[in-house]
């Protein structure tokens, strides 16, 4: 009996590597939807995302902290719902008008210049809105207030934090009413044509401004969103923390096939379970073995595993 | 065309004459000037930040006490962005357009490498306040330290494991991208393992990193007696709640970058009953850390972590020396930096040794709710 | 083929004449400005080739200077590392000793980043846009990756006591062979094929190129020279680490060429002068705010507002040559000499 033993013991450890890999890649894909929005309207990288991620960790700090459920040196008390709700909402309206005016300001006067000069004004605004974020929260590390505790709950053999139980739910929940916004409403059908072809949509009657606007405030929305739910399951805010998550969300909707939503969210879930499962059996070089697998995947599929094949017209 | 080529030849000799830099003495009647060079922005700004409210905070204290030998400090501060070629940029600024006296910096040891060679070729005293990479200091003689270098630290908290905590399987969780974590975890394996013991399992991540669940779940596999990380507070807490949450319940064991007033509250619990070494044993017991820690709560609004503790010693030692060498002329002050013994700072009582490094024993402290227990002291003797 | 040896010779005694003015003239702060502006240079040059000539998006640049960086680096450079396993420290003396090891050392930082230019090239001959940014931007990590865990080159720590081979001489006399090598790359027929590639790969095709020989030789070449750069960068840092190449720095100098003029050599340059002084000059203005951050954020609007006054580039496609000084200054001489 004991070498099936020791095979379960490995089942299982590779059951908890899949869940870890799930969590992760959740958090991945809630990230991921935003920049994919984003790019299948104006074929933009927006690399002032994963720093709208961070204002929404940061602007759900802030209500719980002014109400003082962060006191300074003492136990923190849990905080009550009505103030998370309101954390939430602040968070969420917040940095969605951050995006907003950072698509105005920053973005709109280069809509007709080369897609990469808004790149590089979107590199910027990152830069800027890292230091500024410095600037105004202060360097060091803050922890998060008490919204919900973090425990572990045993599923069968393996034991997953609850709040990482939360984000897969949102996520997938998130993801599911955007994907039926865009493809089910008016709206979605207005996103979807100036994603396709933006003068013309302008001609047919489509708000082009308001539309990219909207689809500015949605990502950003449910960038602050993801902000939350990570810091909750992650505590730790620095201005810097988007850098990562960023990087890998941008992997991931790439990875996806960029543009499309479910595909952000194949992406992000795949590339999650990739790391854990190269890092059961190497931590070192995981994120080596996850770029690799990238390229094979992109060799292949080389528009992302749901990305839409653009044949080229001569 | 001629008048042309006149001019450019009168510019070429009139700039030649120019030549041979010189460098300026630093300080003048009312002022010395001392210049800081840390990284305030980018990646490891949060480290930056710190250093620089120590010291900070060390030159106003000195200047409302009158400054040093009678005259104030003038600190000019320069962000190193996190990059070792903005730290070059700044040393050079520091030392050829500024002209400081002594140079303070810099955190992180890449970058104190790049700097090093610029300070060392003027001839100015350079003080790094954390760069624990044994390399930093060979730059030069005009190179020192105060803090713990890897090998030693490294080290101390390897016997303490094996001789304290009876550990005979460690396992390590290292930044893989910070040398000071990649520093200590060689030191801990080397040490480990000529004592007989065995490393389970050595494991890394990405810097940034805020899911550890991977890894935790490869370490709980091999089961080990005692849990390495080297690293700072902010990913000690992260792990040590992730360990937790997976069951992995065996102490976890850290180094002086856990120093911090957020590291238990950060950790919600996770980390009782879990060990690091620190620079002083008993904060509340000398009344200099005592009125430090005072101080610095007043201006910032929180206890200090060990950068900024470490920032306030450098300011102080670059004042002993001054005092000592009893005059401002920087090759004294040099011979003054090397040959301090027992000096008596926030971050505990040290000698500067041959090799002008820091030799200072490390306080083994146990966490027990808010309070840090001292077990007991590692001297340097015990693990060469 | 005289005449480009000619200029060339012409670039090296300039790059001859800037070192001996740098060294005997100029303070140490701005020297030490002028040698990274020329590094940065060299950089944005050679990634033209890859994104501004051909039309690639390459996020793999860090990646390849890293190569040259660390190889160079190895033959001058007295290894030194801790092993845990013997416990004890290894040290390895330099294959090449001396300044005269330097040019070789070089050269082979630029041949090991263009192996890695083929190696990288060829299989991202698939893909296009930001599907090539990604994979080229795994690049770049993966390289990070293996360094921080190759313990000859220390690891993470990385290398230090470089030998300080890399004065202005050497930094401007390869910024000077890249940018007129590029020139004439640009004008020959081969360059054209690679903007044909950029401007439409299948009519390219059709005209008889081979657009995936092209987009390689692009790579390989744009890698060579970011080799060499980064053989100069690490000997004149004196110590190089894993950290120092980062994909931030490939997105550096991405910034540098579209601010400078996607597609324009000499806009590369400009670019690359601008994003080098920049932060260095804006160092005197945060000395007065005292604010943590605000220089690098005041770095970040301006680069937002330079790109929102001129998206194009400040030089657009353009190249700048006396041809079109000429132009924008007033003639004064031989007014009816125009053709």
């Amino acid at each position: 009996m004991l070498p099936l033993l020791e095979t379960s013991d490995l089942a299982t450890r590779l059951l908890q590597q899949c869940a870890n890999g799930v969590a992760k890649g959740s958090v991945y894909a809630l990230v991921a939807v935003g920049y994919t929005r984003v790019y299948g309207v104006l074929q933009l990288i927006n690399f002032a995302h994963s720093d709208v991620y961070m204002l929404g960790a940061y602007f759900s700090y802030y209500p719980a902290k002014w109400l003082g459920y962060m006191p300074e040196g003492a136990e923190k008390p849990k905080v009550p719902f009505y103030v998370l709700g309101l954390a939430f909402l602040f968070a969420v309206s917040a940095c969605a008008a951050t995006g907003m005016l950072i698509e105005r300001l920053a973005y709109r006067p280069l809509r007709n210049a080369s897609r990469l000069s808004a790149l590089i004004t979107a590199i910027g605004v990152s830069i800027l809105l890292q230091n500024v974020g410095q600037m105004v929260f202060g360097a060091d590390p803050k922890s998060f207030p008490r919204y919900m505790d973090q425990e572990s709950v045993a599923l069968g053999p393996i034991a997953v934090a609850d709040t990482s139980l939360v984000i897969i739910v949102v996520a997938a929940a998130m993801v599911g009413a955007l994907h039926l916004f865009v493809q089910r409403t008016r709206t979605g059908a207005a996103m979807r044509a100036c994603s396709h072809d933006m003068r013309t949509a302008g001609l047919m009657g489509v708000n082009v401004n308001a539309t990219v606007s909207l689809t500015f405030a949605l990502g950003s929305a449910m960038a602050a969103v993801g902000g939350m739910l990570i810091a909750m399951d992650q505590p730790r805010l620095t201005p810097t923390m988007g850098l990562l998550a960023g990087l890998k969300a941008f992997v991931a909707a790439v990875l996806g096939g960029i543009g499309s939503i479910p595909g952000a969210a194949l992406g992000g879930l795949l590339l999650g379970v990739a790391e854990s499962m190269v890092g059961a059996w190497n931590t070192t070089y995981a994120d080596a073995v996850a770029f690799v697998v990238l390229v094979v995947v992109l060799l292949v599929k080389p528009s992302g595993i749901l990305g839409k094949s653009g044949r080229e017209k001569v | 065309m001629r008048k042309a080529l006149a001019a450019v030849a009168l510019l070429a000799v009139s700039l030649a004459t120019a030549c041979g830099t010189k460098i300026g003495p630093g300080h003048d009647d009312k002022e010395v000037h001392l210049g800081l060079f840390v990284s305030t922005s980018g990646e490891i700004a949060t480290f930056g930040e710190d250093t620089k409210k120590g010291v900070e905070l060390a030159v106003e204290e000195i200047n409302a006490a009158g400054g040093i030998k009678g005259k104030k400090i003038k600190l000019t501060h320069y962000d190193t962005a996190s990059k070792p070629e903005e730290g070059k940029a700044a040393a050079t600024k520091l030392a050829t357009q500024d002209n400081v006296f002594v140079a303070m910096g810099a955190v992180a040891s890449g970058i104190s490498l790049a700097a090093a060679p610029e300070f060392q070729k003027y001839g100015i005293p350079m003080v790094s306040p954390s760069s624990t990479n044994p390399t930093v200091t060979q730059q030069g003689n005009y190179i020192f330290r105060v803090c713990y270098l890897d090998d030693f630290q490294g080290a101390a908290c390897a016997a303490f494991a094996q001789n304290d905590l009876k550990a005979k399987k460690a396992a390590i969780l290292q930044n893989q991208d910070d040398a000071y974590s990649t520093g200590l975890s060689d030191f801990f394996e080397a040490r480990f393992k000529k004592a007989g013991g065995e490393i389970v399992a050595k494991e890394s991540y990405k810097k940034g990193t805020s899911d550890f669940n991977t890894q935790v779940t490869n370490i709980k596999a091999k089961s080990p007696d005692v849990v390495f990380l080297p690293c700072y507070y902010n990913d000690a807490a992260l792990i040590a709640q992730q360990c937790r949450a997976q069951g992995l319940n065996v102490p976890l064991l850290g180094g002086d970058g856990w120093e911090s007033d957020k590291l238990v509250p950060n950790a919600k619990g996770a980390l009782e009953g879990c060990y690091f070494g620190n620079h002083y044993a008993e904060a509340d017991a000398n009344p200099k850390v005592v009125a430090f820690v005072e101080a610095y709560r007043k201006k910032y609004g929180n206890a200090p972590s060990s950068l900024a503790a470490l920032g306030y010693d450098v300011v102080y030692v670059v004042k002993k020396a001054i005092e000592d060498a009893g005059e401002f002329d920087r090759a004294k002050v040099r011979d003054a930096l090397a040959k301090l013994k027992g000096y008596e700072g926030v971050t505990g009582k040290f000698d500067i040794d041959e090799n002008r490094d820091a030799r200072k024993s490390i306080s083994m402290l146990k966490i027990e709710g808010e309070k840090f227990r001292f077990v007991r002291q590692i001297n340097p003797s015990e693990v060469e | 083929m005289l005449r480009a040896l000619g200029i060339l010779c012409l670039g090296l005694a300039g790059a001859f004449g800037l070192h001996l003015v740098v060294s005997n003239a100029v303070p140490p702060y701005p020297a030490l400005i002028v040698n990274m502006c020329g590094i940065s240079i060299i950089l944005a040059i050679s990634l033209n080739v890859i994104n501004g000539l051909t039309g690639q998006f390459s996020l793999g640049h860090a990646g390849f200077m890293a190569i040259g960086a660390y190889v160079s680096a190895y033959f001058t450079t007295t290894l030194r590392y801790f092993d845990p396993d013997a416990a004890r420290y290894i040290s390895e003396a330099p294959l090449f000793d001396g300044l005269w090891g330097f040019p070789p050392a070089l050269l082979a930082g630029g041949i090991a980043a263009a192996l890695a230019g083929l190696i990288v090239g060829i299989p991202t001959l698939r893909l296009k846009g930001d599907y090539l940014a990604i994979a080229t931007l795994g690049f770049g990590e993966i390289v990070s990756i293996l360094l921080s865990n190759f313990r000859a080159v220390g690891g993470t720590k990385g290398l230090t006591s470089i030998p300080g081979y890399a004065d202005t001489f050497w930094i401007y006399g390869s910024a000077a062979t890249c940018l007129i090598l590029t020139g004439f790359l640009q004008r020959s027929t081969f360059g054209r094929a690679l903007i044909a590639v950029r401007e439409n790969e299948l009519a390219a095709e059709v005209m008889g190129i081979n657009a995936a020989r092209m987009k390689i030789t692009a790579f390989v070449y744009g890698a060579f020279f970011a080799g060499v750069a980064g053989g100069l960068f690490g000997h004149l840092m004196l110590t190089i680490s894993p950290a120092n190449f980062g994909y931030m720095k490939s997105v550096e100098v991405v910034v540098m060429l579209v601010l400078g003029g996607l597609g324009s050599s000499t806009g590369a340059v400009v670019g690359a002068l601008i994003l080098t002084v920049l932060p260095e000059a804006l160092r005197d203005v945060e000395r007065q705010v005292e604010l943590s951050g605000f220089r690098m954020a005041l770095y970040a609007l301006l680069l937002v507002v330079m790109m929102l006054f001129r998206p194009q580039g400040i030089f657009g496609q353009r190249e700048l040559s006396l041809k079109l000084l000429r132009r924008l200054l007033p003639s004064r001489d031989k007014p009816g000499r125009q053709p």
